[in-house]
């Protein structure tokens, strides 16, 4: 059961991140995102990270795409700027060919270790045990967040508002 | 349930297609949705080494990157908003002021 999840979270994961970067128009290629982020949020359901796969749909799959699919449409690009802004030929294959040389070395260490997981979760990835983790050992990095989220929260207010 | 291995690969391919994203397009949207391709195939392994290792702390990067990922986008489609003011267009190679 979990294997057929995986396999096919899996396979959506890696069409919708070809898609997002393949599509002409950046519309379809926030769906396709969309898409991709969904499965990974699926992926994390395999992995028994329960409270990611939440945080995932509603921040990322939610949030997120919401505002990169507002600003695509704020912009309203029109059929001739994209008609130049398609994978560009020679880099694409330049690129191409540069990560499938990284993916096969790459493959090759990772398929030397088929550590199996342990079958038992213990718990793992449960609201309490995050939020003990997160409150306690992790509560500066937490606070720094947030402030974080602040700076950007009002650096792109006034990014956007600024006449240049 | 399949091998640790298995979710890297998964995310290593999703790091590269996001990586050719930000290095083959133009279009600063794109680009930009690469990024966070390649951040959510960072998230994935970290889940992955979090599972095997059961230890809490991979998710927890998990959740700050999610939260320092939506800042990134917040602020960069801002900039983005601001570019196609000045110049009415998303096109990357047309924002080339600092090296004329």
């Amino acid at each position: 059961m979990q294997t057929i999840a995986f396999w096919v979270f899996s396979f959506l994961a890696v069409a919708g991140a070809v898609l997002t970067v393949t599509r002409k128009n950046p519309l379809s290629s926030a769906l396709s995102l969309v898409v991709s982020l969904v499965a990974v949020a699926g992926l994390f359901a395999t992995l028994s990270a329960h409270f990611l796969f939440a945080i995932q749909l509603l921040v990322y799959a939610g949030a997120v795409m919401v505002l990169v699919i507002y600003v695509i449409m704020i912009l309203n690009l029109r059929e001739r700027d994209m008609r130049v802004l398609g994978l560009s030929r020679p880099r694409a294959a330049l690129a191409s060919v540069a990560s499938l040389a990284v993916l096969l070395v790459l493959a090759r260490v990772f398929a030397g270790g088929r550590t199996a997981f342990p079958a038992d979760a213990k718990g793992l990835g449960s609201i309490e045990e995050l939020a003990t983790a997160l409150f306690t050992r992790y509560l500066l990095q937490f606070e720094v967040v947030s402030v974080l989220l602040l700076a950007a929260m009002v650096g792109a207010v006034v990014l956007a508002m600024r006449k240049f | 349930m399949p091998p640790e291995s298995h979710y890297l690969m998964v995310s290593l391919v999703l790091f590269l297609v996001g990586c050719v994203g930000v290095l083959a397009r133009r279009n600063l949207l794109v680009v930009l949705m690469g990024i966070e391709l390649m951040l959510n195939a960072a998230n994935l392994a970290f889940a992955a080494f979090s599972r095997s290792r059961l230890l809490v702390d991979g998710e927890i990067v998990v959740f700050f990157v999610i939260a320092v990922a939506a800042a990134e986008a917040a602020v960069g489609l801002a900039i983005v908003v601001a570019l196609y003011r000045r110049k009415e267009t998303v096109n990357l190679d047309r924002f080339n002021v600092l090296h004329q």
